[in-house]
Formats: structure tokens, C-alpha cells, sequence
């Protein structure tokens, strides 16, 4: 029993050796070869599969091989965070407007400007058009110094869902393009129905939050006349704060109807809101675009549509927010990952998107499969594609989170001074102010 | 108490043979207590297996299934079909693999280490038994969020990204909780053994290798168990310091269905859920084969001695 | 006691070959506690003192990560506060539970081995599996939780929805993977001596005068035990609130590791941040558990020595 435990001992050890060195070996063997682009992104397979049968394409045309890898969208920041602090960082990797702010500020991505610009040789020849792109778009992506953080992908658009047959059944005239603040707020009060004082429907469940939050009622102040958070547009470089009374405006009246039960507020989860949805139980929608694919998969028995943020005194305000393509500071090839990022805008998600509308690209010639495949949709599909369009058009564009490092402390201002007085309607005008001077002494003392 | 307590030998369980039983035994045959009993147990059962049969039912959903509501119980179709296609997607076979390479060379390590030193903690008279005690005990209280980032740079200046030596190498190098559990085993096992050893003229090697090995059965079965299962069930560990797809292991491979960060498309939650329970069968099996040891082994935790 | 070992040179005294040998044996165990948390230890205590995000260097902010949090920082007791009702509620519920189970599967009846391990496989389930499926399980509109009580005509949770309803909710998803206490308190109840019952039996003792002045006694050191690291585990609760409720509702469920984990990489890397949030953690947990080590010698059994 001993010696053949010995065996046994012994044989297991080698062969850990022997295993353990050929996940070690495969490191420095799979070494990158002079062509081939890694590509990361955190979407489902069935993405996966549809960008890498497109990239085939590129590769056919310009010998450039590309590695579509997948990375799980749970934990995301931090697996980028292990590879930026292992130097291991992709070519090109997803992110989100506040990620590539806070590592472009910090000197880790690579600064697409010259090629963005057309400045470096060889970035006209891969066909992205910085001037097509929807207008506050790149501007989120760019750092104070004038630097480019990243080039945006997927587009976000922010509007309201709204149940044909519920607003039929109630006698509410339905929301149009061009509809208004106070139109949506009495919409949502003349949709929620009351039993012996107890919400037994909401108006208009919110399942995103940004009306919720300073940025979101600076839409209403500034589609009011009214002046914006910054004086900088798109959050980006933010040096002082500002709470305009129409901002104030916009926030009682949210308040308001908050309180009264015909909006839901900052402590809303939302986690069944798209199922009411579809099932017809809650008449209109807050959120973004990207949820009207769950609608469309389950073809909910009632009519739909989708309806833009709406419109103030003064114009219509649309958001300036998408995901992007970021690239380390490092790049081993940036000519051919300018190529890959490119046909990406250009070509794959047109190819990918038109089997499945996941979300319309902020390179406005890119949407076009997006546009396809919601125009199968019926008049459901063609309500979404109307309004997203005209909000990736509208140049009125503002920012929807702060983007600066000073703000990674301002969530929490936010969740302790601005949420409890929206969700309780205490005293609105205080509760703003106070935010905005925590929030400039975060800035102050930066 | 009762004199019995304070005999030596009625407080040490026999270590060399299964427990006689549990001590409310009684040998009646099917009574209204023990219908009771059952009826009791199933109720609970049924309680605890709830949440898996419905994972049971969005396994075999089609993908047009897991979205409708409200969620029926009963698939429309019974498709057995996720159980292949679903596992397909991810590679499933070639990341078992891996994770099973990864789960037997992190639970030798583990074993191997923590039985030398709870031998050596638990048997050797030694100057600073006492304080080695208290430093591995108090290692087992410091959260590992204060150690994440520190052993990540260590690792990756030592150039091992991508690899799987950080998934195995911390296995070698001991687990507090496994020092504590076998420290507590120790003191069922009569110190007459190593005594007689040792008169003979065995040395620490040949006590632990030869006597003791044998003797603690239960003790390094439990680690195995539990070494096994932390392994297999590893997220984070794979996540941070594994790049390349074909190296992954089975719950990173498994997230992927989950999707990404406000995208539009929505998870494959019928692929997830049945690759998740093909998942977990390997550490099932260990468990349910192994169940006696297992209790045995933990049984010693409650032992008290000063 | 001196040996005769022809091979060990004349002046190495039998105590002193031990502590070599014993040295060695732990060896691994003493580098890994070095390598693996002493080492992290320093270097995330310095980390608490800098501002950084992770590469390059870091900067030296002294007391201002702490003073922020301590003052400033307008989640971070509100979340200790959380964090602390977490504890109340799921650390006597999980040990009331895992030892009420025990006691009652602690039978020789037929089947008692498939009844033990279903209840112990919720522990062996990857837990993102698991709390995905409790999400789904929760969900106002259609999940089982109120599909079942509405059934029952018993009324309706909000469960993770609702401000008040969401903690225990949580609770409720941790009471599920009792079967991992249940274990170890049943192998606990097993180790108790057969002859201290029948002794007692035959003065006359009743079912409930068994278990206080017996089972519970001799129970305490496993109680302690599991009541330590219970608190210990729940005050590092984190990926319940990741995947079923992300803080939410407001403030109500935000429990300090999922604040941690927030801080260090959320929106902006503050690791410096996380570094001071994570050695306040520790010195929360060493204290909690210095305190009820030292409360427990009033009412845990020492038994007599080995």
C-alpha cells in the first residue's frame, strides 16, 4: 500500500507539473503574430458568432486576422482592470463613456484623435467617417486635454413605451414625436388607477433612471429654456455646476408625481417592469431603447410604441451617451486595429444587427441593419426606428452621468441628499442646491 | 454532570471504526412518529428541491419560452436538446476538461499541504506550535478583499497571466480552515500510536506517511471535498487571471450566456440554467459517495481541548 | 527521552529535531500565510493610505481615504448599519435552521442518507446559478415565491422590490444553502456519547431536558465555532446583493462588501479607497470575533483535557 501510494503521489505530481506547464506554455506560444487583432466584447454567443462571421469578410479583403473573444459583462471593470494592471490588455475591448473617460484621463488607452482626424497614414483608407457620426457622440469620448479615449459602437437613446390599447381604453391621446413634459406628466397621472387611495396600476414605471437622476432633469431644463448641470455639454470636463430654476421646475414636478403615485422613483427596481410591460399591465415605459428587443421577441398581444424624451419650450433634447471601442496605450498595430474598429462601425454591426435589433451605432451609416430589421417589426418596430433616429439626429445633445473623476464620489451625494427628497418630495429647491455644492466641493477640492 | 463525562473515553468517538450511530437510535418499526418523520422530511425536501426543479424547467425551455410570462412550470416543448446545444456553445467538454485538471491538482495541493501542517501543529512538540496556531487561525479571518489586489500584482509581475499557476500554486501552500479542522481531528487519535511508533524507532515522516495517513481517513476526505468543490466552483480566481478562451474554466465559460452590460440581447437563461446543472454533478457525486467520511471529518470540529 | 537514530549527528537533542522536522513540515503553510496574507496584508494597509488606481504609483493622501469615509462618505454608515441587520438576521436564522435540520435528520431511518444529501445540494450549486434562479424566483409578477403563497391565499411579498422586504428576502435565498451547517452540526450531534443519553435516560430524563442539559452543552464548541464564522462570512456577503438586488432598493440592501467592491471598481478605480474600506472590515471582523471568543467561555463547555 505504501509504495504504490508513493507511485501514486509521485505520478500525480508529474503529471501536475506537466499539466500546469502546458497552461503556462500556452501563454508564450499564442503570441500575438504581426497580424492579428484581438478584439474583446461581452456580448452572447449568438452576437459573437454573427460580428466574427462578418470579420471573415474584413479578413478575406485586407489579410488582417481578427480574434473575437468573449468576456463575461459581470464583473467586466474589474477582469480590465486585472489585464491593464497584468499589461494584458486587449486590442480593442467594449466600454462605456465613464471607462474610457477614467482610463483615458489615466494614460492607459491609446489616442485614436490623428486617426480619427485622418491625420495618421492609412486612416482615411479604412473609410470611418468622423463627421458621421451622431452629433455629441465622439464628444463624450473625448478627453479634456483633446484627446480621443475611444470611438463610439452602440448608441443609447432614452424615451418612454407606451400601450396603444391602454391609452385607447383611457381616452388619452397618444404620445406623438413632438410631445411635451407636461403632456407626459398628465399622461402618466391620467393612466394610474387608484383603488380606496392604494396605486393599483402606475402611470409610467421607470426601468432606467435617468430622469431620476441631476443630469436626466437637465433635459428638462434645458428643452425648457433653461440652462444645462455644466457648462460643458457633454459632462466632460466639468468645472463648475449650476441649478437653473428651470431644473428646479423640472424636478418638483417629478416630484410631484412621484409622491402622488403616478411615477415611480429613485428606489424603483424595476425587475418586472418589462414583463407588466408585455403583458400589459403598465401603460408607459421609461427607459432605453435596447429593452424594446425583449418587447419584440415576446410579441405582446397589445399595440406599442415608442415615443422620444419629450419636448420643452424651447426645442427637444436628445442624449449623448454610447458604448465604445477602447484600445490600450500600447497598441502594437494601430493602423490595423484602426482597419478592424472601422469595418466594425462600418460593416459588422449592419451585418450582425440586421439579423436582430440590438441597438441602433452611433456611426449613423452603421444602423442601417439596425433599421432593417426593425422595419419587420410592424408599426411597433417603425415607432422605435422613427424616434431613435430622430434622437441620434436631434444635435441638441446633452450628457447623461458625470464623466470626470471627481464624480466617483458623487454617487453617493446623489443616493444620500438627492434621491430621499425626490422619492418623499421634501423640499425640492433645498435638496438641488445642496447637491450641486457637494458636488462643486468635490470639484473644488479635487 | 454525570461522571461519564469525564472519562476519557467515553468523550473520544472511536476514530477506527464508523460511529455506532446517532444516539437517539430507536429500533420500532413503522409508527405514527416515524410516518411523521418521513411526511416531515419530504415536506422539506420537496421545499429544497423547488428552486431546482424550475431550474429543471427553464433548462428544457426553447429560447422563445424563456421569455414569455407569466413563466409556466411546464416547458411548452420539452427540449433535451438545450442539454447538448447549450454546452456546445461554450465549449463544454474542453473546459471540463480544464476544470477538472485545475480542481484534482488545486485538491492534491491542498490535501497534501494542510495535512503536513496540521501533523506538525497537532503532534510534533515543537517551540512556537502555540504561536504558528494562532497565526494560521487568525490568517483565516482576513477577508479576501484585502488580499485580491495585492496577490494579483504578484502574479502578474511574475509574468503568470493567462496561465494556470495562479489557479494551483496558492493550493500548495496550505488552507488555514483545513489546519484547524485537522488540529481538531488530531485529538481523536491516541497519542499511544505515535508513542509506540516512535519507540520503535519511526521517524516523524514514517509516522505521518505510514500510521497517521491511514488513521485520518475521514480528516483529509473532508478536505477533499471541500477543496474540490471550492475549485470547481471558482469564479472570480479564473475570471481575473485567464485571457484566452480555449483556458478557461467551466463557470467562466458558463457566464458567457449571461451577456453584457446594457446590451440589448437578452441572456440564453435555458443554456445557462442546463449547463449549470450538468455542471454540478461532479461535486455532487464526491459529496453523496463520500457523505460518511465527510461527516466524520467534520465531526471533529466540535472537539474541544486545551 | 533521548533516540537512538545512528544517522542524526550526536549534538541534535530529539527536541530540537523535531522543531526542525516540524518546520519543515509546515513549511508551505508558513510560506503561504507569508506570501498569501501577511504580504497582502502590508501592502493593502499602505494602499489605505494612497490614492490609486491600480498601476503606476501610487499617492500619498496619509488619514484622507479614512477621514472621507469616517466623515464624509455618505454610504458608509448607512451600510455598516445594513451590513450589522444582515447579520442579525441571517446568522440565527442560518444556525437555528442548519441545527434544527440536524436534529432532525440525526436518525438511522432508511433513506435518511438521500434526505441529508438533498438538503446539502444547494451547497454544491455554483452560486451565480443559484441566485439568477432566485431572482427569477422572486419577481413580484410571476415568480414561484408568489405564484406559491398566492396559491395558498396567503398574501404577497415584493420581496426584493420592496424596501422593507428586501433584506430578509436575501436571508431567505442564504436559509436555502443551510445544508452546509447542517452537516457539520450533524456530524456534531454524532460525536456526542451514546452513554451520556442512556445514563440520563435512566434518571429519567424527558426529550426536552435531553437536549438542554446534553445535546446543547455539548454542542457549544461547534456552535461557537459556526457563530464565528458565521458572522465573520455574512459581514463578506457580496455577490447576493451583485446579482439579486445591486443595493437596492435606495440604500436598504447596500452591504459593505458590495460597497467595496462598488468603490474599487466601479465607475472609477479608487483602490486606495477600497484598501482603507477593506482594513476597516478587518478590524470589524478580528474584533467581532475577539469578542465573542472571549464572551464564550461563560457558556461554551470546555470539556476536560485530552
Amino acid at each position: 500500500m505504501n509504495s504504490s501510494r508513493k507511485k501514486l503521489i509521485a505520478g500525480i505530481a508529474i503529471s501536475a507539473g506537466v499539466l500546469a506547464g502546458c497552461g503556462g506554455q500556452g501563454a508564450s506560444t499564442q503570441h500575438k503574430d504581426a497580424h492579428s487583432v484581438r478584439l474583446v466584447s461581452w456580448g452572447t454567443n449568438e452576437q459573437i458568432k454573427l460580428f466574427r462571421a462578418s470579420l471573415a469578410k474584413f479578413t478575406k479583403k485586407t489579410g488582417i486576422a481578427v480574434q473575437v473573444i468573449q468576456e463575461p459583462g459581470t464583473n467586466y471593470a474589474q477582469k480590465i482592470n486585472a489585464q491593464i494592471l497584468s499589461k494584458s490588455l486587449p486590442d480593442i475591448f467594449w466600454c462605456q463613456n465613464s471607462m474610457a473617460q477614467d482610463l483615458g484621463r489615466q494614460g492607459k488607452l491609446f489616442n485614436w484623435s490623428d486617426y480619427a482626424s485622418g491625420k495618421a497614414s492609412g486612416a482615411t483608407d479604412a473609410g470611418l467617417d468622423i463627421t458621421k457620426f451622431s452629433p455629441g457622440a465622439v464628444d463624450t469620448y473625448r478627453t479634456p486635454d483633446g484627446g480621443l479615449a475611444g470611438i463610439p459602437n452602440e448608441a443609447n437613446t432614452y424615451g418612454v413605451f407606451y400601450n396603444i390599447d391602454a391609452f385607447r381604453t383611457a381616452g388619452v391621446p397618444l404620445p406623438t414625436a413632438d410631445w411635451t413634459w407636461d403632456q407626459m406628466f398628465a399622461d402618466a397621472k391620467a393612466l394610474t388607477i387608484k383603488h380606496n387611495g392604494k396605486v393599483t396600476r402606475t402611470g409610467m414605471q421607470q426601468v432606467w433612471g435617468l430622469l431620476n437622476s441631476p443630469p436626466g432633469m437637465a433635459f428638462y431644463s434645458v428643452s425648457n429654456g433653461g440652462a444645462p448641470l455644466a457648462k460643458q455639454k457633454s459632462l466632460v470636463g466639468v468645472t463648475s455646476l449650476q441649478a437653473d430654476p428651470k431644473l428646479v421646475e423640472g424636478t418638483q414636478k417629478l416630484a410631484t408625481a412621484i409622491k402622488a403615485g403616478y411615477i415611480t422613483g429613485p428606489d424603483f427596481t424595476g425587475a418586472n417592469t418589462e414583463g407588466q410591460f408585455i403583458n400589459g399591465q403598465v401603460p408607459m415605459v421609461f427607459g432605453g431603447q435596447w429593452i424594446s428587443s425583449d418587447f419584440f421577441a415576446a410579441k405582446p398581444k397589445m399595440s406599442w410604441g415608442y415615443a422620444p424624451l419629450p419636448h420643452g419650450t424651447a426645442g427637444q433634447v436628445a442624449p449623448a451617451e454610447a458604448n465604445g471601442f477602447c484600445s490600450p496605450k500600447d497598441l502594437a498595430n494601430p493602423t490595423d486595429t484602426w482597419k478592424v474598429i472601422a469595418w466594425m462601425d462600418v460593416h459588422a454591426f449592419n451585418d450582425a444587427y440586421s439579423q436582430d435589433p440590438i441597438a441602433p451605432i452611433a456611426y449613423l451609416p452603421g444602423s442601417q441593419g439596425y433599421f432593417q430589421a426593425l422595419d419587420r417589426d410592424g408599426s411597433a418596430g417603425k415607432s422605435v426606428a422613427d424616434t431613435v433616429r430622430a434622437e441620434l439626429a436631434n444635435p441638441n445633445k446633452l450628457g447623461t452621468t458625470l464623466l470626470d473623476p471627481w464624480s466617483s464620489k458623487s454617487g453617493n451625494i446623489t443616493t444620500a441628499t438627492w434621491n430621499p427628497a425626490l422619492q418623499h418630495d421634501k423640499n425640492i429647491d433645498a435638496a438641488v442646491h445642496s447637491w450641486i455644492s457637494k458636488n462643486q466641493a468635490l470639484i473644488d477640492g479635487h | 454532570m454525570t461522571s461519564a463525562v469525564t472519562t476519557d473515553a467515553a468523550r473520544r468517538p472511536a476514530p477506527l471504526t464508523m460511529p455506532t450511530g446517532p444516539a437517539l437510535q430507536r429500533k420500532v418499526p413503522l409508527s405514527v412518529s416515524r410516518i411523521a418523520w418521513y411526511a416531515l422530511c419530504t415536506l422539506l425536501s420537496v421545499t429544497m428541491l423547488t428552486p431546482l426543479l424550475w431550474m429543471l424547467s427553464i433548462a428544457l425551455k426553447t429560447n422563445g419560452d424563456i421569455i414569455s410570462l407569466p413563466p409556466q412550470f411546464f416547458p411548452s416543448t420539452f427540449t433535451w436538446r438545450n442539454f447538448v446545444d447549450g454546452p456546445r456553445e461554450v465549449h463544454f467538454y474542453r473546459l471540463l476538461g480544464n476544470t477538472f485538471v485545475i480542481a484534482l491538482i488545486s485538491t492534491f495541493g491542498a490535501v497534501a499541504s494542510s495535512m503536513l501542517a496540521g501533523y506538525a501543529i497537532a503532534r510534533i512538540d515543537f517551540k512556537g506550535n502555540r504561536a504558528l496556531f494562532y497565526l494560521f487561525t487568525f490568517s483565516i479571518f482576513v477577508p479576501g478583499i484585502v488580499t485580491l489586489i495585492p496577490i494579483q500584482r504578484l502574479f502578474f509581475s511574475a509574468n503568470a497571466i493567462d496561465t494556470w499557476y495562479p489557479l494551483i500554486l496558492p493550493s500548495f501552500f496550505g488552507n488555514p480552515l483545513f489546519i484547524f479542522l485537522a488540529r481538531q481531528f488530531f485529538l481523536s487519535v491516541p497519542r499511544s500510536i505515535d508513542d509506540s511508533a516512535m519507540i520503535d524507532g519511526a521517524g516523524h515522516w514514517r509516522i505521518f506517511t505510514r500510521l497517521m495517513l491511514p488513521l485520518t481517513k475521514p480528516l483529509w476526505m473532508t478536505m477533499t471535498i471541500l477543496a474540490f468543490q471550492a475549485s470547481w466552483n471558482d469564479f472570480l480566481n479564473p475570471l481575473v487571471y485567464l485571457n484566452s478562451p480555449s483556458k478557461y474554466t467551466l463557470s467562466l465559460g458558463m457566464a458567457s450566456f449571461l451577456g453584457g452590460l446594457n446590451s440589448g440581447a437578452s441572456p440564453e437563461y435555458n443554456y445557462y440554467m442546463a449547463s449549470n446543472l450538468l455542471f454540478m454533478i461532479p461535486p455532487l457525486m464526491l459529496f453523496f459517495l463520500a457523505q460518511r467520511h465527510f461527516m466524520m471529518g467534520l465531526g471533529a470540529l466540535g472537539m474541544t481541548s486545551k | 527521552m533521548r533516540r537512538n537514530d545512528a544517522a542524526a549527528p550526536g549534538w541534535l537533542t530529539f527536541r530540537a529535531r523535531n522543531t526542525i522536522t516540524a518546520y519543515l513540515f509546515a513549511l508551505p503553510m508558513i510560506a503561504g500565510v507569508c506570501i498569501f496574507t501577511l504580504y497582502p496584508l502590508i501592502s493593502s494597509l499602505y494602499h489605505s493610505f494612497t490614492n490609486w488606481s491600480g498601476v503606476g504609483a501610487a499617492k500619498w493622501v496619509g488619514l484622507q481615504n479614512f477621514r472621507y469615509l469616517l466623515t464624509d462618505d455618505p454610504t458608509f454608515w448607512p451600510s455598516l448599519k445594513v451590513t450589522v441587520y444582515y447579520m442579525a438576521l441571517s446568522v440565527p436564522a442560518g444556525m437555528i435552521a442548519g441545527l434544527g435540520l440536524a436534529m432532525l435528520l440525526n436518525r438511522a431511518f432508511a433513506g435518511v442518507r438521500v434526505f441529508r444529501t438533498i438538503f446539502y445540494l444547494p451547497v454544491v450549486l455554483p452560486s451565480i446559478a443559484v441566485l439568477t434562479l432566485w431572482k427569477y424566483i422572486f419577481d413580484p409578477s410571476y415568480g414561484l415565491a408568489n405564484e406559491i403563497l398566492s396559491d395558498l391565499h396567503l398574501p404577497t411579498s415584493q420581496w426584493l422590490a420592496g424596501k422593507w422586504t428586501a433584506m430578509p428576502s436575501i436571508v431567505v435565498v442564504g436559509l436555502w444553502s443551510v445544508g452546509g451547517s447542517m452537516i457539520i452540526f450533524l456530524a456534531a450531534l454524532q460525536n456526542v456519547p451514546a452513554e451520556l443519553y442512556e445514563a440520563a435516560r435512566v434518571d429519567g430524563a424527558g426529550a426536552v431536558r435531553l437536549f438542554r442539559s446534553i445535546t446543547l452543552p455539548m454542542m457549544t464548541p461547534i456552535l461557537l465555532l459556526q457563530l464565528v464564522l458565521g458572522l465573520s462570512a455574512a459581514f463578506q456577503t457580496f455577490n447576493q446583493v451583485q446579482v439579486l438586488t445591486k443595493g437596492g432598493p435606495g440604500t436598504s440592501t447596500n452591504l459593505y462588501m458590495f460597497k467595496i467592491y462598488n468603490d474599487a471598481f466601479g465607475n472609477y478605480t479608487q483602490l486606495g479607497l477600497a484598501s482603507a474600506e477593506a482594513w476597516i472590515l478587518l478590524i470589524i471582523v478580528l474584533t467581532i470575533t475577539a469578542l465573542t471568543l472571549r464572551t464564550s467561555r461563560m457558556w461554551v463547555f470546555e470539556g476536560n483535557e485530552r
